[in-house]
């Protein structure tokens, strides 16, 4: 079997490494933990059932941009819905109704490796991410927090190279204006 | 990392771009829950991609099992249909239904429950010895 065919353990190998960080980016976007679940979840199907017989090189672009597409209909879903329904409460206050046990395990968590301040930092460079603009975040995302190339950040928000690199520098210059160039997490 | 990741930005932006990517990735924890969850999905997704071969196999022995069954329930079926008797004669049909309603001297009597005479005749004493004594109570 060559190497570069797909096989099912190959797939839960890529989804076990990229499902922590994907959750994370839709966590951001979507301010809210259970809906980035979903989210990462129907990614991952959607990537087996309609990829799952692609080369495991384009698994990572492939899987990228599904789960942009899922956070953009996530927030066009939210959109109407906040039209509708005008009194609903804003998602920062729907975070407060998360379980218990969930927060105090967020919670040990972050005692275990932040302090209270890094942990506010981290939430300001966060809300930062979530602010920018659609393909600013998502090159920021691929390109930053991913990692991918150039090429496979185009592939995945379906540009040229040229506009990744313009998104990202856009996105950079925005984030550091909002954060300062003397923020740091670490002390 | 790639020696060349992020080489088109300035080095105060890649400085920067580092910082936040370590501290974006340090933050990627998932809780037992969400682990397990996740480790179902992709044991779905594993099942999509999976080697359909062993389907087929279990396809190819259905199909034959079938039409076996199918065959043995139709043999069972004798579409030899016995030849149907000729009419009786109607002398034989009249002797056989003599014998149908000819009376019989042990068959049973139909006998009307329907009460006679004297059970109203002594009803009504009944009834009358009833009105005299106040006593007496109620059959």
């Amino acid at each position: 079997m060559r190497d570069d065919a797909p096989t099912p353990q190959g797939l839960d190998a890529f989804l076990a490494a990229a499902q922590a960080r994907a959750v994370r980016v839709a966590e951001i976007a979507t301010r809210s933990r259970d809906d980035a679940l979903d989210i990462v979840q129907d990614a991952m199907l959607h990537l087996a059932r309609a990829y799952g017989r692609r080369p495991p090189a384009e698994w990572a672009p492939l899987f990228h941009r599904i789960v942009e597409n899922k956070i953009r209909d996530f927030q066009r879903r939210q959109s109407v819905r906040n039209r509708i329904f005008f009194w609903r409460s804003s998602a920062a206050e729907d975070d407060e109704d998360s379980l218990p046990e969930v927060q105090a395990q967020d919670l040990a968590v972050l005692d275990a490796t932040e302090s209270l301040m890094q942990a506010e930092a981290l939430k300001r460079l966060e809300r930062a991410i979530a602010e920018l603009p659609t393909r600013q975040r998502q090159a920021f995302v691929l390109r930053v927090w991913e990692g991918l190339s150039t090429d496979d950040a185009a592939k995945a928000m379906g540009c040229s190279d040229g506009s990744v690199k313009t998104h990202l520098s856009r996105a950079l210059v925005t984030l550091r204006a909002q954060l300062g160039e003397a923020w740091s997490l670490q002390d | 990392m790639n020696a060349n990741d992020l080489a088109e930005l300035s080095t105060a932006e890649r400085a920067f771009a580092q910082t936040v990517r370590a501290q974006l990735r340090a933050s990627e924890q998932l809780n037992y829950i969400e682990s397990a969850r996740l480790a179902a999905t992709r044991a779905q997704a594993r099942a999509l991609i999976a080697p359909a071969a062993h389907h087929l196999s279990w396809s190819w022995l259905a199909a034959p099992a079938a039409v076996a069954a199918i065959a043995f329930s139709l043999m069972r079926f004798d579409t030899s249909a016995p030849a149907i008797a000729p009419l009786p004669s109607s002398g034989a049909l009249q002797a056989l239904s003599g014998d149908v309603n000819a009376s019989s001297a042990d068959a049973l009597e139909w006998v009307s429950d329907e009460a006679g005479p004297d059970f109203y005749r002594d009803l009504a004493f009944y009834e009358w010895l009833q009105s005299r004594s106040q006593m007496e109570p109620n059959a």
